[in-house]
């Protein structure tokens, strides 16, 4: 997997990206990062909403696995109770693993929800979080 | 356009036309059509009523029937490239046409539900492709299942021209390649030109006409007549209209039906030369057509091929009978026979699949499914999904098509995808917004630059504000690129600045992207001149953290002073403006003040600066420059813009590093009287880009309220200013004022007011809130340095010239607040100042926060201000310098004197103290006495004469971080005290200063004192008051910082005031014994030696006493608590150490008083041994007079009583066991017993 695609997004109100990640190896090398490619990313996770929120009907989990797909990219998502959407743009991980990996960072996120001087529509800048979310992705996908 | 109307509209029979080049020319020369072009408009016929029987036994009838023609020469299918440069062009007019570029938002359009199934240049598209695909080799729709041939009526011979025109005629693709059968139905018409204008040309047309019939059947043939009319553009029928919706575009080359070119359009129109005769004759004859030969030919040839088929069921002989026949019954518009068609195509379907004839199977499959359609199936084709409302499908359908179509039509085939997304419900904006980019996208590559910039600006509205910065980054990128290469500058300079906050993106792209607007704001100037001014998003501004400053009634002179609440200084300034206590204030006072809040401003003064205070940031790793910042306002006269005769503005100019912030004042300066407003701020970004952001009036920006309204001001209305004419104004410097001070220390620092104004002003009065804070009587003494101030007599002349005095010297108010009021009569002009030395002596270590406030009035009238207010505060950090501990305790060898002693420590680090004087107030009297400690070589002097205080000379100097003590004697009042004048450094205690500063000292201690009792923290030892002693003392000193260089700088004076020291045990009646120390006897002679001794008593309190004196006897007890003891000095040379002797107790309870002499126990002192270990010896007895009574001592009044003991040997007795007691009458009877002090006396052996 050469260029392995992984990133993460949580999508507060008003389609408003509270935190974005690229968690895929290559993203602590700024020299290798493909532009174009975070622009398609953005657009795809966006396009990706309607899909989320068709698919939140039909399931009483969180977890929705994939919902969308453009060429070999894929969608998955996981929505709390709050509708805060959590989605991962990939190109083939495992269900399972993301299924973890959403599970996992839901908790973390719990945990900076509690801080109470945190909003829900603020955009996630704790660092903590950051490292946390990514020593997740590390675990479940091997990046 | 529903699709079942457009099936029956496109697939329809096609009529092959073959036109001899006389018809053509004569129909075309007048009229600009064509044959066909001609005939096209009656190829419709609806009021028909034909029946018909196929398959069945049932007949049914045929109401409706269309006909397609087309010219052979034209038959045929345009080459792939020529077809898409077509299509191209007919999308680009299309856009242009419905004004692509000025697509509204989607989100809008979809609120007004106005959003459209498809895009006209779709549409439009969509029908000129499928025309440019007819032809193919594999289909038949277009395939003509009837000639008609067409000769000019003046041909010679009309049989002979007719089989030579068909045999002649270019034959359709699939004729040509002998798949179709050549035998098809031939129908005849002669054309008649009447422009010719020959005499009975028409009769001899019509003969012509009967004799073609007799040869080619009576059905086939037919004539019409055209051109009859004149050609004058007033008289033609005004069918333009009609033809034109019949005429499609030409691909270069010719084909798909259309001629490679169009014959030119008379000058009168289309159709210039015909008459409605001429259309009625066509008309007619098609009609005959239809009816007569068409449609029973079809009939027939429809049951043909059925029972065809049905006899022969399969093989591939079938196939080219079976495709004709398909077309035929396909193009049968009844229901009743798309049943048939379709039983019989699924037929054929297999049939080709087994042949692997995959093309002829794919067209059948089509075939199958517009015959489903019709039969009303299912299918999942995108049109027929559309219609049935499932638009997921749809779009689905269509995203598959688009990845292997070349981008235009990939494009198109997005933006209809993404179009039926919005049809979804709930609307799928999101997925649209994507589609539509990508739709975009293709559009650019494509190059329909007009269409691409429509799908874009459509879905930005759904992207923007929501913070994914990356797809707002490249929208706005690209719609940039393509408004200015579409010319419209503005746009681009729109679109490019909104790229600008783009801090998530490396350095080099946020330079190029503010480059690139720099240049578009650059090109847009070129080209329209001056821009408006731009709402920048760079520097970013933190408009709720504006502060605007202003000075209308009230003038802060620091910004410390702003920090403080209204209330605050209202309260101090109560004395000046008696009557505005907020307090007083009823609901009767509301009226006056809402008119006032009503006029929605605050007030200015003009010629006096306004200023706003903004936070600035710039977001960028770039650097940016502003020039030109500045206020935006807007003055009643209607001044605006820079500065004028109104208002004056002060321009800014700075620069904003990489991710740096700054704040910056901006300033304006109203000159003349009016209504001025703050409309927002300008600045020039990079040299190039003008911006400007307008203050929002909602909301809520800090200021300090002026005066009494502060919550009637409503917040938004505070960026009107009301400006008052020119008012005077005082400013207040303290100069020489330190940030930090010392504990104690006597600074003086020099005020200067100053009127700034552009008026006199007068009637001034001062308020300092701080006792610590005083202000002299008078400003003589400036220009001498501190100490000489604090020291010396008052020397210069009362009424020195440069001197003023204050009218109203230093009135102490509540909480040490002190009111000074200036002579009314002193006018401040303009520029004028007056300087006044101001006294800081801070008390506490901390810091000192002091408030001053001034009031002063216009000396004229100016109508809106009666007066004007200046505050100013000043905090100063009071560092710890000396402490200061003293102790007193009586002194033995005087009833009168007390000993002083002083703990002194240096709190400093780095810097020595040197203590200079020692006062002490009231009539008491210090004198030096010793010194202990590490610098206890020092030598005091002693000034007895200086009065209530000894000056240290030289001065003791108290290293850093150290502690010594001093000692002194403490005279008391009795002796008389001259004046003080002990030189110039000597500080006398009358200075009125050093005066001021001790009684607010003792006022704040006593109310520190009084707070605490108030509370029960200090109730256990207050000492009763008859016997305190309190002294108040005055330790001057002076610190000179050693620093390399600075020996310039003046000592730090300081003064520490120590009040009400007293006594540590107080003691009623204080005594003393006198007597020879050395007493010389021969005991040799005598074996009994007297000693007399005298017992000094004082009563130190202010009331009489009696006292008794009992020698010898335990006081009032029968146990003595004192220790009596003795040594021997057997060489009676040197006194031993009082603190080595053993304590022994003398006497025994039971011992009778009044006993003559106190007999210790008898014992022989040890052989060899020291001193400590002899016995006790008992060998001194009181004798003599033991007991002595006064009666009344008086008050301070002292007493003498004698005494004597008997000693029975030589060497040293400490002489004790002396009772005294006393009784106060008039004290309660206080009544106390104490031992007296030992006296030391040594009996030598006489020689």
């Amino acid at each position: 997997m050469g260029t392995s695609v992984l990133t993460f997004v949580i999508v507060g109100h008003e389609d408003h990206p509270i935190y974005e990640a690229d968690l895929s190896p290559k993203a602590a090398d700024p020299a290798a990062r493909d532009e174009r490619a975070q622009y398609l990313h953005q657009f795809v996770l966006h396009a990706a909403l309607d899909a989320v929120e068709e698919q939140l009907w039909n399931t009483t989990s969180m977890h929705l696995s994939v919902v969308d797909k453009f060429n070999n990219l894929l969608v998955s998502a996981f929505v709390t109770a709050a509708n805060v959407k959590f989605l991962l743009l990939h190109d083939g991980r495992s269900d399972d693993a993301v299924k973890l990996f959403f599970k996992d960072v839901y908790e973390v996120y719990l945990k900076v929800l509690m801080n109470p001087f945190f909003t829900p529509t603020a955009r996630i800048t704790s660092p903590a979080f950051n490292q946390k979310v990514r020593t997740l992705a590390r675990t479940y996908f091997r990046t | 356009m529903d699709f079942r109307n457009y099936i029956t509209q496109e697939f329809t029979p096609v009529v092959m036309v073959v036109s001899s080049p006389q018809a053509e020319a004569a129909c075309q020369q007048h009229n600009g059509l064509t044959v066909v072009d001609l005939l096209r408009p009656y190829g419709f016929f609806h009021h028909l009523s034909v029946p018909v029987r196929t398959v069945g036994d049932t007949a049914y009838r045929i109401k409706e029937f269309r006909l397609r023609f087309f010219a052979s020469a034209d038959m045929f299918q345009p080459s792939q490239e020529a077809a898409d440069e077509y299509l191209k062009g007919v999308v680009s007019a299309s856009a242009t046409e419905h004004k692509a570029h000025e697509a509204q938002d989607v989100l809008q359009a979809l609120k007004k539900d106005e959003v459209a199934d498809s895009t006209p240049w779709f549409n439009g598209y969509r029908k000129e492709f499928v025309r440019t695909l007819a032809f193919g080799e594999h289909e038949t729709f277009d395939h003509p299942i009837a000639c008609l041939l067409v000769l000019h009526a003046q041909a010679e011979d009309p049989v002979a021209d007719f089989g030579d025109l068909f045999k002649s005629a270019p034959l359709p693709p699939l004729m040509k390649a002998g798949l179709m059968e050549h035998k098809i139905l031939k129908h005849y018409l002669l054309l008649h030109d009447d422009s010719l204008k020959l005499d009975g040309s028409y009769l001899k047309a019509e003969e012509k006409l009967r004799s073609v019939r007799a040869s080619l059947g009576a059905s086939s043939c037919h004539l019409a007549r055209i051109n009859s009319g004149s050609g004058d553009p007033a008289c033609t029928l005004g069918y333009e209209g009609l033809w034109k919706a019949h005429i499609r575009g030409s691909i270069p080359g010719g084909g798909a039906g259309e001629p490679a070119e169009r014959p030119p359009v008379p000058a009168a129109g289309l159709g210039a030369r015909l008459t409605s005769a001429d259309v009625d004759s066509i008309s007619k004859f098609l009609e005959d057509f239809t009816v007569r030969a068409l449609l029973p030919h079809l009939e027939g040839r429809v049951r043909g091929l059925n029972h065809q088929v049905t006899a022969t069921r399969r093989g591939l002989r079938n196939q080219i009978k079976t495709l004709l026949w398909r077309k035929s019954s396909a193009d049968s518009p009844a229901a009743p026979d798309y049943h048939t068609a379709l039983s019989t195509l699924r037929l054929l379907s297999s049939d080709y699949k087994i042949d692997k004839a995959w093309r002829n199977y794919a067209g059948v499959q089509e075939m199958l499914g517009l015959t489903l359609f019709m039969t009303g199936g299912s299918m999942s084709e995108a049109e027929y999904s559309r219609q049935h409302g499932q638009f997921g499908e749809a779009n689905y359908a269509l995203m598959k098509a688009h990845f292997q179509e070349e981008n235009l039509r990939a494009a198109l085939l997005l933006e209809q995808a993404a179009l039926y997304l919005l049809h979804i419900s709930p609307p799928g904006i999101r997925k649209f917004a994507f589609h539509m980019v990508l739709a975009g996208l293709r559009f650019n590559a494509c190059d329909q630059k007009q269409l691409g910039l429509s799908a874009y600006r459509q879905v930005l509205g759904v992207y923007a504000g929501r913070q994914w910065s990356f797809i707002e980054e490249h929208l706005h990128d690209v719609l940039g690129k393509q408004s200015r290469e579409a010319g419209d500058l503005e746009a681009a300079v729109q679109h490019f600045m909104a790229m600008l906050p783009c801090a998530h993106s490396p350095e080099h792209w946020q330079a190029h992207y503010l480059r690139q607007f720099l240049e578009a704001v650059q090109q847009a100037q070129a080209a329209k001149g001056e821009l408006a001014a731009l709402e920048l998003p760079l520097p970013s501004l933190n408009l709720d953290r504006m502060t605007i400053f202003f000075d209308d009634q009230v003038v802060h002179a620091n910004a410390e002073a702003l920090k403080y609440p209204e209330e605050h200084w209202r309260k101090l300034e109560a004395p000046f403006l008696p009557g505005s206590d907020a307090s007083l204030s009823s609901w009767l006072d509301g009226a006056s003040r809402n008119n006032l809040a009503a006029l929605q401003c605050n007030t200015a003064v003009a010629g006096e600066t306004l200023g706003v205070d903004l936070e600035l940031a710039n977001p960028l790793a770039v650097e940016l420059q502003l020039a030109h910042l500045r206020l935006v306002y807007e003055h009643e006269s209607g001044a605006s813009g820079g500065s004028n005769a109104y208002v004056q503005v002060l321009e800014e100019a700075l620069s904003l590093k990489a991710g740096a912030r700054a704040r910056v004042r901006l300033k304006l300066r109203p000159l003349r009287p009016g209504l001025l407003t703050l409309k927002g701020v300008e600045w020039l970004l990079n040299g190039h880009a003008l911006g400007r952001r307008m203050f929002t009036v909602r909301k809520r920006t800090h200021r300090r309220s002026n005066s009494r309204l502060p919550k009637q001001r409503a917040a938004n209305h505070i960026l009107t200013f009301s400006v008052l004419p020119a008012m005077p104004r005082l400013d207040v410097a303290l100069d020489d004022l330190p940030s930090r001070l010392l504990e104690g220390e006597m600074h003086r620092a020099p005020l200067l007011l100053r009127n700034t104004g552009a008026m006199p002003l007068q009637s001034i009065r001062m308020l300092i809130s701080h006792p610590d804070v005083h202000c002299n009587p008078d400003n003589s003494d400036l220009g001498a340095d501190a100490m000489a101030c604090l020291a010396g007599e008052r020397s210069r002349p009362a009424s020195s010239s440069a001197s003023e005095s204050l009218e109203e010297p230093g009135l102490i108010l509540k909480a040490g607040q002190q009111l000074y009021a200036w002579s009314p009569g002193m006018v401040l002009a303009p520029g004028q100042q007056l300087s006044w030395p101001l006294w800081l002596h801070p008390r506490t270590p901390g810091s000192l926060t002091f408030h001053c406030t001034w009031y002063y009035e216009p000396s004229g009238v100016v109508e809106g201000m009666k007066h004007r207010l200046l505050r100013l505060t000043q905090t100063i950090d009071v560092q710890a310098a000396l402490r200061v501990t003293p102790s007193i305790s009586i002194c033995q060898d005087d009833l009168h004197r007390c000993l002083l002693r002083l703990d002194v420590e240096n709190g400093q680090a780095t810097s020595p103290i040197a203590l200079r004087q020692l006062s002490c107030s009231g009539s008491w009297r210090v004198s030096s006495l010793s010194m202990e400690g590490p610098h206890g070589s020092a030598d005091a002097r002693q000034e007895d004469e200086a009065g209530g205080g000894t000056s240290l000379d030289p001065q003791v100097v108290v290293a850093p971080l150290t502690r010594l003590s001093l000692f002194f004697h403490l005279h008391p009042p009795s002796s008389a005290t001259g004046d003080i004048s002990a030189g110039a450094s000597w500080i006398p205690l009358a200075n009125q200063v050093v005066q001021y500063f001790k009684t607010q000292g003792r006022l704040t201690r006593q109310g520190v004192l009084m707070t605490r009792r108030s509370t029960g923290d200090l109730l256990a030892s207050p000492p009763p008051a008859p016997l305190g002693w309190g002294a108040d003392l005055m330790l001057a000193w002076e610190l000179r910082e050693q620093q390399a260089g600075a020996a310039a700088r003046p000592a730090r004076l300081g003064i520490n005031h120590l009040y009400n020291c007293k006594m540590q045990e107080a003691v009623p009646v204080r005594m003393m014994v006198h007597g020879e120390s050395v007493v010389r006897h021969g005991f040799a002679n005598d074996g009994m030696c007297l000693v007399r001794l005298v017992l000094c008593l004082r009563n130190c309190l202010d009331q009489p006493a009696s006292v008794c004196v009992e020698a010898g006897a335990g006081p009032g007890s029968s146990t003595l608590d004192s220790t009596g003891s003795w040594c021997a000095a057997p060489g009676s040379s040197a006194l031993p150490a009082h603190a080595s002797l053993p304590a022994i107790p003398l006497g025994t309870p039971g011992v009778p008083a009044g006993m003559l002499a106190t007999l210790g126990s008898t014992g022989q002192p040890d052989s060899g041994a020291g001193p400590l270990a002899l016995p006790a010896t008992p060998d001194y007895v009181w004798c003599g007079r033991t007991r002595a009574n006064i009666p009344q001592l008086e008050a301070g009044q002292t007493s003498q009583v004698e005494l004597q003991v008997a000693v029975f040997g030589a060497g040293t007795y400490e002489l004790t066991g002396v009772g005294v007691s006393w009784t106060y009458p008039d004290l309660d009877n206080l009544h106390a017993t104490k031992l007296g002090p030992p006296f030391l006396v040594t009996v030598e052996e006489a020689a």
